[in-house]
């Protein structure tokens, strides 16, 4: 490449990157304005919603008194109830996917569809039932007076705390063993057991290049939804700080999700940018 | 999608269902079906290797048409 052909080439950079420079700023004159009127929007809606918590603090009090009592009535059986529902749930659909996988002919797609739906419905409904198990459990040892353990209700409800707690996590654990052992008929290509500790890893090892693909949109989509229930709790243990009693606990424990998922999903972009 | 195939004609050509054409080229079921459909366009590994099983080459199976614009 001679000089001439040099200096064209660095003058055509130049006027590309000065076009892009413009082309940014003309995007972000156009986003900005958007941005402040909604920043502007959330602030009046933070400041009803600081006002109405404010004016509610009675009232929020007595409803948590309510609340409570309910919730203590509620929350030893909690496990039992849910854990049936999703027992009879996965169940039917179990059964369901059988049926149709047994008459599939192994050619028609939308066939077979409806059977792996219906697998991920149980899937799905096993793991939200684990996140509500653990909750109940906390529910149900957070409404024991500790105090009045001796007396023969007391201990009663502590032990139904405990079996629907294990009843939830026995239950879970033989749905999901069944739900994937199923889906691993169908799909003999996939591998992993339930109940290895690396079965999240032998699993996606398992899978080819499209159900990966599927998985990490998936993954972000959780991400992007993580971020902005983080916001919207954050802004609720506010208030609660300031007008509800919450303490601070609430706001660090959502703060630390919050954290968590940013850093976490920053760090796996610049690990997976980075030449192997 | 502007990646269109033929590829379930070629499966046709020597009788094999999904799920066996998926064994052939080490995917899934589904992402024989999704490939068919045009939902999924695949790597250019796994175009290479459908092509190898039929004994073709990549762009008598996948073709790739410019997606028309309105002016």
């Amino acid at each position: 490449m001679n000089r001439e052909e040099m200096t064209n080439n660095t003058e055509l950079q130049g006027e590309m990157q000065n076009t892009k420079a413009a082309e940014n700023d003309r995007e972000d004159k156009k986003a900005f304005k958007k941005m402040i009127l909604f920043t502007v929007i959330c602030g009046i809606v933070g400041f009803f919603s600081g006002m109405f918590a404010a004016g509610t603090e009675d009232g929020f009090a007595q409803f948590a008194e309510v609340l409570k009592s309910g919730v203590c009535v509620v929350a030893p059986f909690g496990n039992l109830f849910f854990g049936t529902i999703t027992w009879i749930a996965c169940a039917g659909w179990m059964r369901q996917s059988r049926r149709v996988y047994a008459a599939w002919d192994g050619e028609d797609e939308d066939v077979i569809e409806q059977a792996e739906l219906k697998l991920s419905y149980g899937i799905c409904l096993t793991s939200v039932n684990m996140i509500i198990g653990f909750f109940f459990f906390g529910l149900g040892i957070y409404t024991l007076d500790f105090t009045q353990l001796r007396q023969q209700a007391a201990l009663i409800n502590l032990a139904i705390i405990f079996v629907g707690f294990f009843y939830s996590l026995i239950i879970n654990t033989i749905l999901q063993k069944n739900l994937v052992n199923f889906t691993k008929e169908i799909n003999p290509e996939k591998q992993g057991s339930v109940y290895d500790l690396r079965f999240q890893k032998i699993w996606m090892e398992s899978c080819d290049e499209s159900e990966k693909l599927q998985t990490y949109q998936a993954g972000f989509a959780a991400m992007q939804t993580g971020s902005y229930t983080c916001i919207g709790l954050l802004i609720v243990c506010i208030i609660g700080m300031m007008s509800w009693d919450f303490g601070i606990i609430p706001m660090i424990m959502v703060v630390a999700i919050w954290l968590v998922l940013v850093i976490r999903y920053n760090a796996e972009c610049i690990r997976l940018s980075k030449r192997s | 999608m502007p990646l269109y195939n033929h590829l379930k004609e070629y499966r046709a050509k020597i009788d094999v269902n999904q799920q066996e054409m998926g064994k052939l080229v080490g995917v899934s079921r589904q992402t024989i079906s999704q490939i068919e459909r045009g939902d999924y366009s695949p790597s250019v590994t796994l175009a290479l290797k459908i092509a190898k099983v039929f004994g073709v080459s990549v762009e008598d199976i996948f073709e790739y048409e410019e997606e028309a614009t309105d002016e």
